[in-house]
């Protein structure tokens, strides 16, 4: 083996190595038009368009595989969702006459209703290629009024926020990335915590919910509007599992997202801009 | 230096692949990574120098399309390929078994880079738990994957052993 002796392969090697940490740099420190954050736009705009025909391609079949699959699985589901939208109509009609009474009363006080945003839909293109990171390609960028930052939902439910846009795709980091990370409130006790990602896993986790906390299971989680990220009351998740270690000031809890992020077609881009401005670096 | 250009044209159609068809093949969330796998296979084909190279160039492709931190992919891929031709020449006998083993190393190895930098990242996932759910299933899949993957690129690996960029080098010597 000739080759493992070859200083000159350690030399390119040890080079290749500090240009990549170079670019690791530049990309963090650069601001959103930088060399690096082009290059990525570039990227998406060029591919989002083969993704887009592969996923039309390949969505049949899959759809085909899952029914096959899931076939016993769906009579249950059938069977199972029309008793539930049984129920949930009953409450739709209770509810009906509290939201009239609400404004009724908010129209007393003067209340501005702070939600309704517009939405821009979007079919997603590209789903994520790499274990380690979860982020998705739409089909709608600056062209269509998509800017960077907006929230993204589906379902009713958050699914993460625009980081990238070119004229005609953007990318969108979800709320199970690693790199995710979001201010929440849980709507019965009024807490304040943050949403994370972890690492490819359904649930995400609740942080700094205090030890004294009453959170409990089925709690429902929304977004606080803290720091103005995202607009307040978007529907995170369910509470799943609460739990208490010995030593730390924080419960863990487990929460389920309101959206299955690993079967998104599509989504709704809400016109939020925020009050905030990434100077400098991303 | 055409063959040169094949094999970046060979990383760019395994990285078109990865982008468009691989989200579709996941198995309980897990993908398998084609870049490293031809990262890989030059590595055990053409050497150290040809398998960091083509790392790299496949590295920065994925890296800015679904990479959040550009740069990581790069460095991670340039150090299987240079692992990979470490043992060149002793890797592709008859038995595909020994490629696929090598390249179920190289997923741990790719990978064990970016738990490193996930941890230095302040990242706390338990490892036990990475293993279980990324690193392992990965590892796996590209390994069953390898004589598929081997025997689309093989046709494509025209030059002979040691070419061409040490014959270039060899060159300036």
């Amino acid at each position: 083996m000739p080759e493992f002796f070859s200083r000159r392969n350690y030399l390119i090697l040890f080079a290749l190595i500090v240009i990549s940490m170079l670019i690791l740099t530049i990309h963090f420190r650069e601001g959103e038009n930088g060399p690096i954050h082009r290059a990525e736009r570039f990227m998406m705009t060029a591919i989002s368009p083969i993704q887009a025909s592969a996923t039309s391609a390949l969505t049949p079949v899959k759809d085909g595989w899952d029914y096959l699959v899931h076939f016993g699985n769906l009579k249950r589901e059938n069977r199972r969702l029309r008793q539930e939208v049984a129920k949930l109509q009953s409450k739709v009609l209770s509810l009906q006459g509290l939201k009239n009474e609400n404004s009724r009363l908010q129209s007393l006080i003067g209340f501005k209703d702070q939600a309704g945003y517009d939405t821009i839909p979007a079919r997603v293109t590209g789903m994520p290629s790499s274990n380690w990171w979860s982020s998705v390609i739409i089909d709608k960028g600056l062209d269509d009024g998509i800017k960077r930052n907006m929230p993204v939902i589906a379902g009713g439910g958050l699914v993460g926020q625009v980081v990238d846009v070119s004229q005609r795709a953007a990318k969108v980091i979800l709320l199970n990335d690693v790199q995710s990370g979001v201010s929440v409130q849980v709507q019965r006790t009024g807490e304040v915590g943050v949403i994370k990602g972890q690492l490819r896993e359904q649930q995400l986790l609740l942080k700094y919910i205090s030890k004294d906390s009453t959170i409990q299971k089925g709690d429902i989680v929304v977004t606080s509007g803290l720091g103005e990220l995202f607009p307040k009351g978007i529907y995170v998740g369910k509470v799943a599992n609460v739990s208490l270690s010995s030593y730390g000031l924080y419960k863990d809890v487990e929460v389920d997202p309101a959206v299955d992020f690993t079967n998104l077609d599509e989504v709704l881009v809400v016109k939020y801009e925020p009050n905030f401005s990434f100077k400098g670096g991303s | 230096m055409w063959p040169l250009i094949q094999s970046c044209l060979v990383i760019l159609v395994a990285f078109v692949f990865q982008a468009t068809i691989v989200p579709h093949m996941a198995i309980s969330g897990a993908k398998p990574d084609v870049v490293l796998i031809v990262t890989a296979l030059y590595g055990f084909t053409y050497g150290s120098r040809n398998g960091m190279l083509i790392g790299f160039f496949g590295g920065l492709l994925g890296d800015l399309l679904a990479g959040s931190y550009v740069g990581l992919g790069m460095a991670s891929k340039s150090i299987v390929g240079f692992f990979a031709g470490l043992v060149q020449r002793t890797i592709f006998v008859e038995n595909l078994l020994i490629p696929m083993f090598a390249i179920f190393v190289a997923t741990w190895i790719n990978e064990f880079i970016y738990v490193a930098f996930l941890f230095l990242f302040g990242e706390i996932t338990p490892v036990e738990m990475l293993v279980s759910k990324i690193i392992l299933p990965s590892a796996i899949y590209n390994a069953i994957l390898t004589p598929f993957v081997y025997g689309a690129v093989r046709r494509f690996m025209v030059f002979k052993q040691g070419t061409p960029v040490t014959r270039i080098a060899r060159k300036y010597d």
